[in-house]
């Protein structure tokens, strides 16, 4: 499914779709949704967390939570939202009952990455993680959710539990110090 | 080593910090990343698992109320279904209907009627027809000093089974009614202890 931070109306579509019939106890649509979504939840969680295990991990506790209580969901069209709530959620839990240094990180970077990166583009992803992996995981999840996944501030406020103000002030200064660190 | 200096120069403005973040994770969110081909059957296989361990879960929490309601029922009715009599297949049992149950509307009694189960029939020498019903009413007379009245009936089948008695007015209205258990016993369960 998609690569990009955005969905195509038409998968966009799909989703609400798919959404709709999970709520209405179709347990079929469960592997539809995972398909649809999967790719995007794995890039946050591994950027998240820097560990390819644990990201899988994190994806794997994040649609059980999601499965367990879709019925709660109000808006269909702002899933993707909620899901990386949910995951931030897990991943946020992980770190409480592992200490934060201990969780993601912690494997080769290149490793990681080259068995699923092209050479030309390992560079990229290992600089950039390398750069987020010295951001504390807040705003990592900060910077990720808006300028990864497109969320839009409003949502990144609600995902951090913090005021719009406050993410567009955070913002200004990860993305100066992320631009700095990666430069150098 | 960058200087504090060159901190200085190198800082942007909100915007274009915005626009060089957004164009380094947009080459991000173009690389081919994925979370390999068995993810979604881990997830699905794992939410499998979860939705059996619920459903062996909802169905012993079913036979724990069941089985406690079963033996809750059987307290009650061993508590109730007080068996006053017991007699053998194909045997000729008297039972006697107690009149005091009616109580103070005992003078009002004008009909007793008696309604036996499949299975068991009346007895009786001098009227042999009577084993042809089900039910008999009989004429009560309320001054009369009787309190208990004499009942021949038989089983030709094994079993507890439950005779009707009811007690009548003048206009055939209910004035009571009383159920009498009885078990029957066949030769060889009553040997085994077997009812």
């Amino acid at each position: 499914m998609t690569k990009s931070n955005k969905f195509s109306e038409q998968e966009q579509a799909l989703l609400i779709a798919t959404i709709d019939n999970l709520m209405n106890g179709d347990t079929a649509a469960q592997g539809t949704l995972v398909e649809l979504t999967q790719n995007r939840l794995y890039r946050f969680s591994l950027y998240l967390c820097g560990n390819r295990e644990l990201a899988q991990d994190l994806c794997q506790d994040a649609y059980i939570k999601v499965f367990r209580s879709i019925s709660t969901l109000k808006d269909p069209a702002a899933f993707m939202g909620w899901l990386f709530r949910i995951a931030k959620n897990v991943f946020l839990d992980r770190c409480d009952s592992q200490g934060r240094q201990q969780v993601g990180f912690k494997e080769d970077l290149a490793k990681s990455l080259e068995a699923e990166l092209k050479e030309e583009d390992l560079d990229l992803a290992i600089g950039v993680r390398r750069v987020l992996e010295t951001l504390e995981p807040e705003d990592r999840l900060l910077i990720l959710s808006v300028d990864l996944e497109g969320l839009s501030y409003s949502e990144a406020a609600e995902l951090i539990g913090v005021s719009e103000m406050a993410v567009r002030s955070r913002l200004h200064r990860l993305r100066d110090e992320l631009i700095k660190k990666f430069k150098k | 080593m960058a200087t504090s200096q060159d901190d200085q120069n190198s800082n942007v403005s909100a915007a274009d910090a915005e626009k060089l973040s957004q164009a380094l994770f947009s080459q991000i969110a173009e690389l081919e990343l994925s979370p390999g081909p068995f993810l979604k059957t881990r997830i699905l296989a794992h939410q499998k698992e979860i939705d059996s361990k619920k459903i062996r879960i909802a169905w012993w929490k079913k036979s724990a109320i069941g089985a406690f309601s079963l033996a809750i029922l059987f307290a009650f009715s061993s508590l109730f279904l007080n068996f006053k009599y017991e007699a053998l297949v194909n045997q000729t049992m008297a039972i006697r209907i107690d009149t005091k149950a009616v109580g103070k509307d005992l003078g009002k009694v004008a009909y007793v009627r008696i309604e036996l189960p499949d299975g068991v029939n009346f007895q009786s020498k001098s009227y042999p027809d009577l084993a042809k019903l089900n039910s008999l009413t009989l004429a009560w007379n309320a001054s009369q000093s009787i309190d208990k009245i004499p009942i021949l009936i038989r089983s030709f089948q094994g079993g507890t089974k439950e005779v009707n008695v009811s007690f009548l007015d003048n206009n055939s209205r209910l004035l009571s009614s009383e159920k009498i258990h009885i078990r029957f016993k066949t030769e060889a369960s009553s040997k085994k202890g077997i009812i």
